[in-house]
């Protein structure tokens, strides 16, 4: 077919998202002006107030620092994780090595609801490690592990390292295997091959993951409103309990704008990051 | 049969063809020679109705079809990378264009069976392209392009991705299903040698002109411009500079008497290196030059010479020459044909 | 010297990813352990062997289960049509702003979903409140908000495919007498459908699981296996929960293991 009848297709999904999406986001950030009267009504009057509000008030700084923090440990973890299993991946044809792709790519397909069900049943004051600790008589109560951020980390962490190995995956594979070669036939070590040669061609991949794991981790609400029990207290949990639970839409609203602009500010800097390194593998 | 006129076709303030006019006989197979970029494909996709020209018109059997959408002109195409549909078999490739232009089931069967019987593709009938070689991609190609009985076949570079040896038979190939089916032919090449050995005519392009459309044998033998001269085969180019009736090559004492009526101030004498004879006698008219280097390649021994004016002579000769010798050059005089000046292929300039 | 220290480094690895592996793994062989005892209160390890927390699932969870596959079947044929529209569109149109419509065809993946699931529920609200029609609680708001998310799910794998299309076999086809509509339809088309499988199977496998889109946009009541699932867990997690949960991890083992290379091959292919 020709251009300008491709080009015409565009109006199919264009229209659609402007008219679901668009409305939905103009509501939405036409509500976060105005302010609330209290279970879920809203009075149209424009003011600033909310972003006032959540500029006074340090709860919400506190929180969204809290947030800032865990996504950033979670992170951290889930390269220190993938990298290993990248290298792994490209290094062997075993079958022990397609077995453990089939895990990464089963994982990342799995519910996050079940695999944080899993943490639960791990965690919780009946699970098996504070059996196992109280059948050491190494200790008299359960330790209460749902609701601390070791717990939201830990599910956190399981929650990405699947998509971290698949996006660092193809950048590792793509790594040329003679110039492995080279720098082991000029007399380097694994380990210095690993830090000289693999570490750095794997950088683009490392940094594209590592953002776009940010990004999903700050956003995220499943796996760390069922870890949180009711206790801990992340952004995206918080606009849950603004829009559900105080029925303040308004506030909601303000606050998902927050985390939005966070979210899309790390994803395009992301896209920048991958542009900035993309050349340079081009030529 | 086919016939281009005046054709020209601009992208933004770049011209890819500049009002190109020829024309092809009934059952002629004509060559488009040049380097990339010479605008050769960009004439060859506006024949096929791929790129509209931005003037001019094309004509087929007579009826203008510049206007006309590709998929009505009912033309074959052979592409550079083939383009063969991976997810058909050979045969439905070849069928193709039977089945959209809705041919009669019975007769479409047979005439697939009959393209594979001739490019000797049968039992490859029911194979994917992914599983054929280079040369029987090629072959599944010419096979597609001539099923729907096409009024011309085009073909672009087809031979480009094949190795030497390949490229030998399936120009072999090409010609015999060429002469076969008699259908016109144009096909775009960057390969002289391809050109001359399978074209009745070849036109030799370069930047968006067509320098010279001519038999293989003319267009050697007698070059009009020094573009010809240089692209097609290898020649010695000297620039010659008019002085009243008499040429002369610059940069030398050498001069030729011109031919009456020609008022160019510019011309290039080119001559064939395999024209020129050497010799350790001097002969009558004979140049003194001084071997410089000798090369070797199989096919012919490529003897420098420099001359005691400076010109640097390309000559091919058997003899036992060596470096540093002194030798006289000669050639006769309808084997230094004066040519149009202009520029020169940039890779050998 | 050197041979010691090399064995070293592929312990280490063998070691680390080994231990990846099993936390991988753990959680969700926690989740199939519990799920066998006496159906009632969960905890670990359970007092005697039964399946009765299999035998005895409420039906309710069937309705639940279908109408999230349902949800996310209409999502994702939606965004199937809608997301390889855009690709071809952007691939191949010539758009003068490509660069803008792509990211806005992007932007269901990038802002986060539960963000999502609020501006479709003030979305809703609004409309009902403006005398519109009401899509709270309703599958067909759910459908639109799912959509919207499939949608560039199945563009950017087909867009990542046409990267690479040979657009010459669109000529060809022309060349030898098709319409627009029978190129796209028998070469276009068979030579993209398997990645705008591959794209409907992530946007399927995400719909499914979707539960900060859906949380907002589902009625009290109205079943949705992955809302429904969240609720119990934290209100009432019984081992029926975890029996429910195994069997959604058994099914998802099985389709990604039959779907296991051509995912990894789209993998590969979209870098």
């Amino acid at each position: 077919m020709s251009r300008h009848v491709y080009a015409r297709l565009i109006w199919a999904p264009i229209l659609y998202l402007a008219l679901s999406l668009g409305v939905a986001v103009f509501i939405f950030l036409r509500n976060s002006l105005y302010t609330s009267a209290g279970f879920g009504s809203i009075v149209a009057t424009v003011s600033a107030s909310n972003f006032q509000k959540l500029v006074s008030d340090s709860y919400y700084a506190e929180v969204l620092g809290e947030t800032i923090l865990v996504s950033f440990i979670v992170v951290v973890i889930s390269a220190c994780l993938s990298l290993p299993i990248a290298l792994y991946l490209r290094h062997f044809s075993t079958a022990r090595a397609r077995i453990y792709l089939v895990i990464v790519v089963a994982s990342s397909a799995m519910s996050l609801v079940v695999r944080a069900l899993g943490w639960i049943s791990i965690m919780n004051d009946n699970g098996p490690i504070n059996g196992l600790l109280k059948a050491l008589h190494l200790i008299e109560t359960p330790i209460a592990m749902i609701g601390t951020n070791g717990a939201i980390i830990t599910g956190l962490v399981h929650g990405f390292v699947p998509v971290f190995v698949l996006t660092l995956f193809p950048v590792t594979q793509a790594i040329d295997r003679s110039v492995e070669q080279a720098a082991e036939g000029l007399g380097a070590s694994r380990w210095q091959t690993l830090f000289t040669v693999l570490i750095p061609l794997s950088m683009p991949g490392l940094v594209s993951a590592s953002l776009i794991t940010f990004a999903m981790c700050m956003g995220a609400y499943t796996t760390p409103a069922l870890l949180a029990g009711g206790k801990a207290m992340l952004f995206p949990i918080l606009i849950q309990q603004q829009a559900m639970v105080v029925l303040n839409y308004p506030m909601a609203a303000t606050l998902a704008f927050v985390l939005t602009i966070i979210v899309l500010g790390i994803t395009w800097s992301s896209l920048a990051a991958a542009r900035y390194f993309e050349p340079k593998e081009a030529r | 049969m086919l016939a281009v006129e005046n054709v020209t076709i601009r992208y933004g303030a770049f011209v890819a063809v500049k009002d190109i006019s020829f024309r092809a006989a009934k059952g002629e197979f004509i060559s488009l020679l040049g380097p990339s970029g010479c605008g050769k494909t960009t004439l060859l996709r506006s024949i096929a109705g791929y790129v509209l020209p931005s003037e001019g018109k094309i004509l087929l059997d007579g009826r203008d079809v510049t206007n006309l959408p590709a998929r009505d002109r009912r033309i074959g195409m052979v592409f550079q990378n083939y383009a063969l549909f991976p997810h058909m078999t050979v045969a439905a490739n070849v069928g193709f264009a039977l089945r959209v232009t809705k041919w009669p089931k019975q007769q479409a069967v047979e005439r697939v069976r009959e393209m594979l019987d001739i490019v000797q593709l049968q039992s490859m009938a029911d194979r994917y392209p992914g599983q054929l070689s280079g040369s029987q991609q090629q072959r599944v190609a010419l096979a597609r392009a001539l099923a729907f009985d096409p009024r011309l076949l085009l073909l672009d570079e087809p031979l480009g991705a094949l190795d030497l040896r390949l490229r030998e038979a399936m120009q072999t190939e090409i010609m015999r299903l060429q002469r076969r089916t008699g259908v016109t032919a144009i096909f775009v090449t960057h390969d002289q040698g391809e050109a001359l050995s399978m074209s009745d005519r070849v036109a030799v392009m370069n930047r968006g002109n067509i320098e010279q459309l001519a038999a293989p044998r003319e267009l050697y033998n007698a070059p009009r411009t020094e573009f010809v001269a240089d692209f097609v085969g290898r020649s010695n180019i000297f620039q010659l500079e008019r002085k009243g009736n008499r040429w002369h090559i610059i940069g030398t004492e050498i001069s030729l008497l011109a031919e009456p009526g020609t008022e160019d101030q510019r011309a290039a004498l080119s001559i064939r290196p395999e024209r020129i004879r050497l010799s350790l006698e001097p002969v009558d008219g004979a140049l003194a030059g001084t071997v410089t280097s000798v090369i070797f390649n199989g096919l012919h021994q490529a003897v420098k010479v420099t001359t005691a004016s400076g010109l640097e002579v390309v000559a091919h000769d058997h003899g036992d020459w060596h470096d540093g010798q002194g030798v006289y050059l000669s050639w006769k005089s309808n084997d230094a044909r004066i040519v149009s000046a202009g520029s020169r292929p940039e890779s050998r300039a | 010297m050197k041979p010691r220290f090399e064995q070293g480094y592929w312990l280490v690895l063998e070691v680390v990813v080994g231990i990846a592996m099993a936390f991988l793994l753990l959680p969700l062989i926690f989740v199939a352990l519990n799920s066998i005892g006496p159906a009632g209160l969960a905890y670990f390890p359970p007092p005697e062997f039964s399946i009765s927390s299999y035998t005895t699932i409420p039906v309710k969870w069937l309705w639940s289960t279908l109408a999230a596959i349902g949800l996310g079947l209409s999502s994702t044929a939606g965004g199937a049509v809608l997301g390889t529209l855009a690709a071809l569109a952007l691939a191949r149109g010539g758009l003068r702003a490509r660069g803008l419509v792509e990211s806005l065809c992007r932007s269901p993946l990038q802002i986060p979903s539960l963000v999502l699931g609020v501006a479709f529920l003030q979305f809703y609200s609004w409309a009902a409140l403006s005398g519109g029609p009401d899509l709270r609680g309703s599958y067909m708001g759910l459908a639109i908000a799912h959509t919207a998310v499939a949608t560039p799910f199945v563009m950017v794998v087909v867009l990542a495919r046409l990267k690479k299309f040979d657009w010459y076999l669109e000529e060809a086809a022309q060349g030898l007498g098709a319409s627009p509509m029978q190129t796209f339809v028998m070469v276009t088309l068979p030579i993209i459908a398997p990645a705008v499988l591959s794209g409907c199977f992530f946007a399927f496998l995400l719909s499914i699981d979707n539960v900060p889109l859906s949380l907002f946009l589902v009625g009290a009541g109205q079943p949705l296996l992955p809302v429904d699932l969240f609720n119990s867990i934290q209100f009432d997690l019984t081992r029926t929960v975890y029996a429910v949960s195994t069997i959604v991890s058994a099914i998802t083992t099985v389709v990604v293991a039959t779907a296991f290379r051509r995912l990894t091959s789209v993998f590969a292919a979209s870098g």
